[in-house]
């Protein structure tokens, strides 16, 4: 598999990227435009040829709404680095946390999706807009106002950053694609040998079959977080069967939920007989992704959760601290500054002044 | 619509490898753009779109392996960039009432 067509996407996408970037004229940035579209149209074919899928589980493309929110966030991300007015930059920015929320959900993690949304466009955004207006400068006498204050409108050294970027970019969609394709793939023998009995297809790859197992694994790691929630667990099986004999029976390892295959099932003793009542858990019983997320941070990371407390106490005092100091600025210059006219009352033979009065 | 973690399909290496690239470009359109902006406020804004590439590489993990602690890992980023943004934006506003231009370089002599 060359790499060759990575460095050439590099090329192309790197000169695409400097003529938006730096200030041309406009069909020269349309040209830019032109040539990123296709640089970005090209990574992703030439990722899918380096990966070379072999089975069709394996060779499933993401849906057509991967491809709409892709392709709106990265636009986005490009816009916002090349607008020159700051605040276009941030509502830019509101559009890549968006379709960012839209990837997430396309990755099931919903939690996620509305926590990005209402942090990041709802309260982090705000912050920024809010700085914004109030760093706001007057036009002074060399700035000219079509395209923003200077420093906005011509970027520093773009080549060296688009050179750089984009070289990173290559680099890490080579070791993308190399760590997914078939060269990578481990041979796992005695494994599929193992779980022989629930596949029921005979032309099976490893790789399909380590998909698989981590299906099971998700769905037994499902449970087990069930297991963890006592009032769900019971709520659902007594739903299922109203008499059952509360606590269910451990197995050796002292868990309470067995399961095969997939399924999940609770033993629970019956009085007077030797075998036990099996009751079947319900699918639906199951934890969806918000209740998981929140099981996890309290139950398997209790701790980071705290540090993340402190953290933000440690923000909320910072701010407070650089809220309070003053600085001092002749009231000259803050009157400059804000685009004010100096207040120079003018004495002596003004009569017009303001002071009627005593002449 | 809240989706149980049973019923979700293993995610093909395809679709992992096309998530993963989105978010490599992420991450490098917010380096050019932190790298070649003069704007300190844009800056940061470039700082916030470097992060979200990482956090869709975490998610993209996450479903990959059905294992919910990318998405656990990716409530402290929000955290911590949250906490920085606060704190940056409060510099840039002091920054801003000693001389009143948001260009990093009215603030090029802290390079020597």
């Amino acid at each position: 598999m060359a790499s060759e067509s990575l460095y050439l996407i590099t090329v192309l996408g790197a000169a695409g990227m400097y003529l938006v970037l730096a200030r041309s004229s406009r069909p020269l940035q349309w040209t830019g435009i032109v040539f990123l579209v296709a640089a970005g149209v090209w990574l992703a074919k030439e990722g899918m040829t380096r990966l070379a899928p072999t089975t069709e589980l394996e060779g499933e493309k993401p849906g057509v709404f991967f491809y709409i929110f892709a392709t709106i966030a990265l636009a986005s991300a490009i816009r916002l680095v090349t607008h020159t007015r700051p605040v276009y930059c941030a509502l830019y920015f509101v559009m890549v946390v968006l379709s960012s929320a839209g990837m997430f959900l396309l990755l099931a993690a919903e939690f996620m999706a509305f926590a990005l949304v209402i942090i990041y466009a709802g309260a982090i955004l705000i912050t920024y807009l809010f700085v914004l207006m109030l760093a706001q400068q007057s036009p002074s006498s060399g700035q000219e106002e079509s395209g923003g204050a200077e420093y906005d409108r011509i970027p520093r050294e773009p080549l060296a950053a688009t050179i750089v970027g984009f070289l990173l970019l290559a680099v890490l969609a080579d070791m993308i694609s190399g760590a997914t394709s078939a060269a990578a793939r481990p041979a796992v023998v005695e494994r599929a040998a193992s779980l022989v009995q629930m596949e029921q297809q005979a032309a099976q790859s490893e790789w399909d079959t380590l998909q698989r197992m981590r299906t099971n694994r998700a769905t037994e790691a499902m449970w087990r977080d069930l297991e963890r929630l006592p009032g769900r667990f019971r709520e659902a099986v007594m739903s299922v069967e109203p008499d059952f004999n509360w606590p269910p029976i451990p197995d050796e390892d002292g868990r309470l939920i067995r399961i095969v295959d997939g399924e999940a099932f609770v033993l629970g003793p019956v009085e007077g007989e030797d075998s036990d009542q099996r009751i079947q858990l319900p699918y639906e019983t199951g934890l969806y992704n918000v209740e998981r997320v929140g099981v996890h941070l309290v139950g398997t990371y209790p701790v980071s959760l705290e540090l993340a407390g402190v953290i933000l106490l440690m923000a909320m005092f910072g701010a407070v601290v650089l809220a309070r100091r003053q600085v001092e600025l002749g009231e000259e210059e803050t009157r400059e500054a804000a685009g004010m006219r100096s207040l120079d009352v003018e004495h002596g033979d003004d009569t017009t002044s303001v002071e009627g009065g005593s002449a | 619509m809240m989706s149980l973690v049973a019923s979700l399909e293993p995610m093909s290496a395809l679709s992992l490898n096309q998530y993963l690239i989105v978010s490599a470009a992420l991450f490098v359109i917010g380096l050019i753009g932190f790298l070649s902006r003069r704007n300190m406020i844009v800056m940061f804004l470039c700082t916030e779109l470097m992060f979200q590439g990482a956090a869709l590489a975490m998610i993209t993990f996450s479903r990959y392996h059905m294992d919910v602690s990318g998405q656990v890992f990716v409530i402290f980023i929000l955290t911590v960039a949250a906490a920085e943004a606060a704190l940056a934006l409060g510099l840039v506003v002091l920054l801003f009432r000693r001389r009143p231009t948001l260009s990093t370089e009215a603030w090029m002599e802290l390079k020597e």
